[in-house]
């Protein structure tokens, strides 16, 4: 392109000199495979530069790439979860080794991947947001008008996964996961998920394995609706860098109750 | 004048809904708008949402025993709270499930009925037919509240 605009001869040698090192890696090193080079891939910066210092900005799909030195994976790669439904893929993808101090606290991850919880715990478990509740839900399930619109827990299960544990719609059930923590909530077996997936919405709150806790709220401040809150039944799993809790994939076993 | 909703738009928000009970403070059972779906979670997934249609020959109105409805010169139908016995009959000629009543109890007990009145607003609401003829001389009291229009094309719960 550069050459078509008849800007390439404001390139440096040292630049020209990388892109005919990216030109050779990806093409055969003729004159046609140096304009195979774009701005993305030009990892010398001169196109950029050139284009640029003429008055014009690159654009398009480009990927930022970036190389963290002080992170434990300095560029991302894929580590499988610590409760994977893939356990055949933990040799391949591993977590990280225990830390003994991770922020001085002792953080578990490699000790945890290592038992399989697969063949009991077979649905990939996740969660997600409802457009009518925000965040935790208390201020939103205390909304007549929203409030109305999502009255109940629930999880949202494949048909041939209901299928499989004669689960009908509507039906109570417990969703269990690896650590034992138990939720009951209704079953909406639609097809919005995929087959060995199952999710639930997190805004709901006030109910724990079970029991409806509206007792336990001051006078004339439980919500009006209230339900089952998903990470009862979600696990342990930290970020290796922000501690951020890894409860969005996790596995369950879901039941009639 | 008719409620147009873009169904290849609306996203099942429910905001509409939200919005429609925020302005008109009706009770917890009795929704004037709603959002149906089809198809959920396969390709082809389409949602609507759905209030009185203000028809122009209106089945509400044909079958009403008590006659309490009356349709206004934009063509709105509206109808007399004081008038209506809540038997019912307007919601089974409904096709789309307008009437909305606010109590469900034995020996078919429900209440005035309460329907989208496409936002006509305030007392006209439940005024019988000249008690609109004579207040409609305010004509800044119509359409007001949520924003919608029915003249344009509704662009579901995206536009506007």
């Amino acid at each position: 392109m550069l050459r078509q605009l008849g800007w390439a001869g404001d390139l440096t040698g040292e630049e020209m000199d990388v892109i005919r090192e990216v030109a050779g890696a990806s093409g055969d090193g003729s004159d046609g495979a140096l304009d195979g080079v774009n701005w993305k891939t030009d990892l010398s910066g001169g196109i950029q530069r050139v284009a640029i210092a003429h008055g014009c900005a690159p654009f398009g799909n480009a990927k930022a790439r970036c190389e963290v030195w002080q992170f434990p994976d300095p560029i991302p790669v894929h580590r499988e979860p610590l409760y994977t439904p893939r356990f055949d893929l933990v040799e391949q993808y591993r977590t990280y080794e225990d830390r003994k101090a991770c922020w001085r606290l002792p953080t578990r991850y490699d000790s945890i991947q290592q038992t399989d919880h697969s063949r009991q715990y077979p649905l990939v478990f996740t969660s997600g947001r409802l457009t009518e509740y925000e965040g935790g839900g208390e201020e939103t399930r205390s909304n007549s008008w929203l409030a109305e619109l999502q009255q109940e827990m629930f999880v949202e299960i494949n048909p041939a996964d209901a299928n499989d544990r004669a689960l009908k719609d509507g039906q109570w059930v417990w969703l269990e996961g690896p650590e034992g923590g138990r939720i009951k909530v209704r079953a909406m077996v639609t097809p919005r998920v995929g087959r060995g997936v199952v999710w639930t919405p997190f805004h709901f709150g006030g109910w724990f394995q079970g029991e409806d806790l509206l007792d336990r709220y001051p006078e004339g401040t439980a919500p009006i609706v209230r339900g089952e809150a998903c990470n009862t039944a979600t696990t342990y799993g930290y970020d290796s860098v922000t501690l951020m809790q890894e409860t969005k994939s996790t596995l369950c076993e879901i039941s009639a109750a | 004048m008719k409620f147009l909703c873009d169904a290849e738009r609306c996203i099942e928000c429910n905001a509409c809904v939200t919005a429609c009970k925020n302005e008109n403070e009706v009770p917890w059972g009795v929704n004037r708008r709603r959002v149906i779906t089809l198809n959920d979670g396969v390709p082809g997934e389409k949602s609507i949402s759905v209030a009185c249609m203000h028809c122009t020959d209106a089945p509400c109105a044909a079958v009403c025993p008590v006659d309490c409805f009356y349709t206004t010169e934009d063509g709105i139908v509206l109808h007399d709270k004081d008038l209506c016995i809540g038997c019912g009959y307007c919601f089974y000629a409904c096709p789309f499930g307008a009437p909305q009543y606010p109590q469900q109890e034995a020996f078919g007990v429900r209440g005035k009925m309460d329907k989208c009145t496409f936002c006509a607003g305030g007392p006209e609401e439940d005024n019988s037919a000249e008690e609109y003829e004579q207040l409609r001389q305010q004509p800044h009291r119509r359409g007001q509240a949520a924003g919608l229009r029915g003249d344009v094309l509704d662009e579901g719960p995206a536009g506007r």
